[in-house]
């Protein structure tokens, strides 16, 4: 179970509103390799896994995952607000705005909805593994994409933060996968999981 | 509760204080979870510990619930659903 800290992970003060940006950021919200996607990869993969260390890790990285998500609401949050429907209009937010308003909806900057195709469940070690340290490069490319096209440095700030999460989080899935990899056979030098199969 | 003597700057301040200790709360666990024998680490996250229950005790005594476990019901008011929450746009 979960219990709320009222605080985020890391602060979010952005002074200047900017639609516009809140359009791309929310990618990380529910877009192909965001938090929410992160989050509920690793707390729905840990249930077949078969080690405690690896119960622990994804348990614990799905959990920071969900400060992310919510560290992601608040700046789209912070950057949509106050807006005049000529700003909404003028930067582009018009076709987001006349479905959710100024709420946070789970969705990808390129326009689809949050899917759970968005994740990998193989109920494999190996396989939810190698899924794991790809997921998290690929929402490292992600913000590193963000930082490409962003100048606020209200915005940056927190983005450098959540980037080196995902540096730190691939990290410490390596070492999982180290870990899964010295409980194999030692003649199984080809990396699959035998379990299942033993007669 | 003595909210008043309180500037409006101390409980961010106080907050990035919490954030801080929580930050190396969060590494030492998840380095400590693929390194579950690492006795040099469980000794540091004890010394984290120490500092983030002092910090949050204080932190309750002059802010109110951090947690909503712990919101005070001797008084007249739930405070926990008190603004700000945590993704309101607060100016310094
Ligand atoms: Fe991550």
């Amino acid at each position: 179970m979960w219990q709320y800290e009222k605080k985020l992970q890391y602060p979010i003060k952005i002074k200047n509103p900017n639609p516009k940006l809140a359009k791309i950021i929310i990618s990380q919200y529910g877009g192909p390799d965001g938090e929410l996607g992160a989050s509920m990869r690793y707390l729905s993969q840990r249930y077949s896994m078969p080690y405690p260390e690896l119960k622990g890790i994804l348990t614990d990285i799905g959990t920071e995952e969900l400060a992310h998500f919510e560290m992601i609401a608040a700046m789209v949050h912070q950057l949509t607000r106050e807006m005049s429907y000529d700003e909404i209009v003028k930067s582009g937010f018009d076709t987001y705005f006349v479905d959710h308003t100024a709420g946070v909806w789970p969705m990808a900057a390129s326009g689809q909805a949050w899917t759970s195709n968005y994740i990998g469940v193989k109920g494999d070690l190996l396989a939810d593994l190698h899924e794991d340290m790809g997921a998290e490069q690929k929402a490292r490319v992600t913000y590193d994409n963000l930082l490409r096209l962003i100048d606020d440095p209200d915005i940056r700030d927190p983005l450098k933060f959540l980037r080196q999460r995902e540096i730190v989080h691939y990290q410490r899935f390596g070492e999982a996968m180290g870990l899964a990899a010295e409980k194999l056979n030692s003649k199984n030098f080809y990396a699959f999981n035998p379990s299942f199969d033993r007669k | 509760m003595n909210a008043m003597n309180n500037r409006p700057n101390d409980k961010s301040r106080m907050l990035r204080r919490i954030d801080a200790v929580d930050f190396a709360i969060c590494e030492m666990t998840l380095y400590l979870d693929t390194h579950p024998g690492d006795t040099r680490a469980l000794k540091t996250l004890e010394q984290y510990r120490t500092r983030r229950s002092e910090l949050i005790g204080e932190y309750e005594m002059r802010f109110g619930p951090y947690v909503v476990t712990s919101n005070d019901v001797t008084g007249n008011r739930w405070t926990w659903v008190d603004n700000p929450w945590p993704w309101d746009y607060q100016a310094d």
